[in-house]
């Protein structure tokens, strides 16, 4: 068959059509869905600032009842805002008077803070961007997966005094009301740079035991099981447990005592001795729990130790071989 | 009515008179800070508190070590949050807090807050000396030469006043100028009823 070259012509102009459409279809779409999404996220960011400035002027002119509707209005806008970022119903938002109502403003973190190193930013504002990285976290997603169709409660606040962080907490709690279980995020007030994301914690709250790990295979494997949130830990973590309780035992013990202050400095400075050992240890031994090793503390931690007490208890040189 | 007036304004003027004054000081790790005829040092610290970003078994303390001293006093040693040194008359020092609150990554620069109270403050801030001048103290009020002055001896006081020492005090003075106004006022004012009656 001949094909003469209008008609060729005409199907590679129709051709070009098509694909003009379908990419207009595809990425104007696309567009449109970021630019809608920016436009929601800076309106929610201005709302939820708003109520926190009003809620800052009521404070400070002790006007309790406008106070009080403020502090409520932010319950409901949270409640509207974080299932849109984070993609899933959420049933309560935890808000409380001096908690995490109202936010102070960066400047007045610094004054009641002068020694932090890090710079501090205002939180309301930045909360759906926070909510959108939480989202994007491995955590988060498997946490949600295993708990979105529960009783949801979600809980921010404010931990710029230590490191410039944004605490946030997603708390779900089983049909029976017997089980909670947890996760924590912590971002950077200012970058919204996750910390240390993966934990989770089960509380039997019929008798108030409660379990929580750090380590990934832990976690994937509670998650995955039936139960509500039952962790079972590994056996190096178990006996690395243990030494800890016994350690926070003694040194708990230890602070029950009156604190020795006479002159000579002797009996006080033994005392001291004995915390700061006992410390150090519980330290070293949280570091190790928290799978994440290589950090500037760690290595602090236990330079201290050495040049102080020497090398670590056999005991826990035999856990840590454990771990390795 | 003016009576009761009075004596309302009388209770209200007790507290403020035995006002007292705190002050809140930072001493970062390591330094020495003075304050007054005090020296603080903080020189070492334990810090068991469990970080804000991860969970722990328990929450943890923080003990930090303290040296204060005084031309008479050295005394050092390992104070928790709350503790109240009160060998250095006429203050008390409190530790308030150990900042900042740790995380799990980083070793804190530590900073100590203190806050010092005086019971009985004198709103000028003058030291005895400033008020008395050089070489005389003040004892109840009244500046004395500090060559004079015996601690032990009850009658310190009234032997001082009976010996003719020069009562410079300004409180004893306003005193002294109220009463004789109104002796004169008085003696004005019976005068002046006596006139009236011889008339």
């Amino acid at each position: 068959m001949k094909i003469d070259s209008p008609t060729v012509s005409a199907v590679v102009a129709v051709g070009v059509l098509c694909v003009f459409a379908v990419i207009f279809a595809v990425f104007g779409n696309i567009t449109h869905d970021l630019s809608s999404n920016n436009i929601q996220e800076k309106t929610d960011a201005e709302t939820l600032s708003e109520i926190n400035q009003l809620g800052l002027l009521y404070q400070k002119n002790k006007d309790v009842e406008k106070f009080e509707k403020q502090m409520k209005l932010m319950q409901e806008e949270q409640k509207v805002v974080t299932p849109r970022y984070l993609g899933i119903n959420i049933s309560e938002i935890y808000i409380k008077e001096k908690w995490n109502f109202p936010f102070m403003e960066p400047s007045d973190v610094v004054i009641h803070n002068p020694e932090l190193i890090k710079p501090v930013c205002k939180i309301p504002e930045n909360i759906p961007y926070h909510l959108q990285n939480i989202r994007q976290s491995e955590m988060f997603q498997i946490f949600a997966e295993k708990y979105s169709q529960h009783h949801i409660m979600i809980d921010i606040s404010d931990e710029r005094y230590a490191g410039g962080l944004i605490h946030y907490t997603i708390i779900t709690t089983s049909e029976n009301e017997s089980f909670t279980a947890s996760t924590n995020f912590h971002l950077d007030s200012c970058t919204g740079e996750m910390k240390w994301s993966n934990n989770l914690s089960c509380k039997d709250t019929r008798n108030d035991e409660h379990m929580y790990t750090a380590i990934k295979s832990e976690i994937y494997s509670s998650l995955e099981n039936k139960e509500f949130c039952n962790i079972k830990l590994e056996s190096w973590h178990q006996d690395l447990r243990i030494y800890q309780i016994k350690i926070s035992d003694e040194l708990h013990k230890l602070t029950q005592e009156k604190v020795p202050i006479n002159s000579d400095g002797n009996q006080s400075h033994r005392y001291f001795l004995d915390f700061k050992k006992l410390g150090l240890l519980l330290d070293i031994t949280r570091h190790y729990e928290s799978s994440v090793l290589d950090t500037e503390k760690l290595q602090e931690d236990l330079k201290e130790y050495d040049r102080i007490f020497g090398s670590l208890p056999d005991e826990l040189l035999e856990l840590l071989e454990q771990i390795k | 009515m003016k009576t009761r007036l009075l004596i309302i304004f009388a209770i209200a003027m007790i507290p403020m008179m035995s006002e007292s004054y705190a002050e809140e000081i930072k001493i970062p790790f390591g330094e020495t800070i003075s304050y007054k005829n005090l020296k603080l040092y903080f020189y070492d610290i334990g810090d068991s508190r469990c970080p804000s970003d991860v969970t722990c078994i328990w929450e943890g303390k923080v003990l930090a070590m303290i040296r204060v001293s005084n031309d008479t006093h050295d005394i050092g040693g390992p104070q928790n949050i709350g503790f109240v040194q009160k060998s250095f008359e006429p203050y008390s020092i409190r530790l308030k807090n150990v900042e900042p609150y740790p995380i799990s990554t980083e070793k804190p620069d530590y900073v100590a807050v203190l806050e010092i109270t005086k019971p009985e403050s004198r709103p000028d801030e003058f030291t005895d000396e400033q008020i008395c001048g050089e070489g005389n103290i003040m004892v109840n009020g009244i500046c004395v030469p500090s060559d004079n002055f015996r601690v032990d001896d009850p009658t310190f006081f009234r032997q001082n006043l009976q010996t003719g020492e020069t009562i410079s005090n300004p409180e004893v003075i306003i005193i002294i100028e109220i009463f004789g106004a109104i002796l004169i006022v008085s003696f004005i004012v019976i005068y002046a009823i006596k006139k009236r009656r011889k008339k």
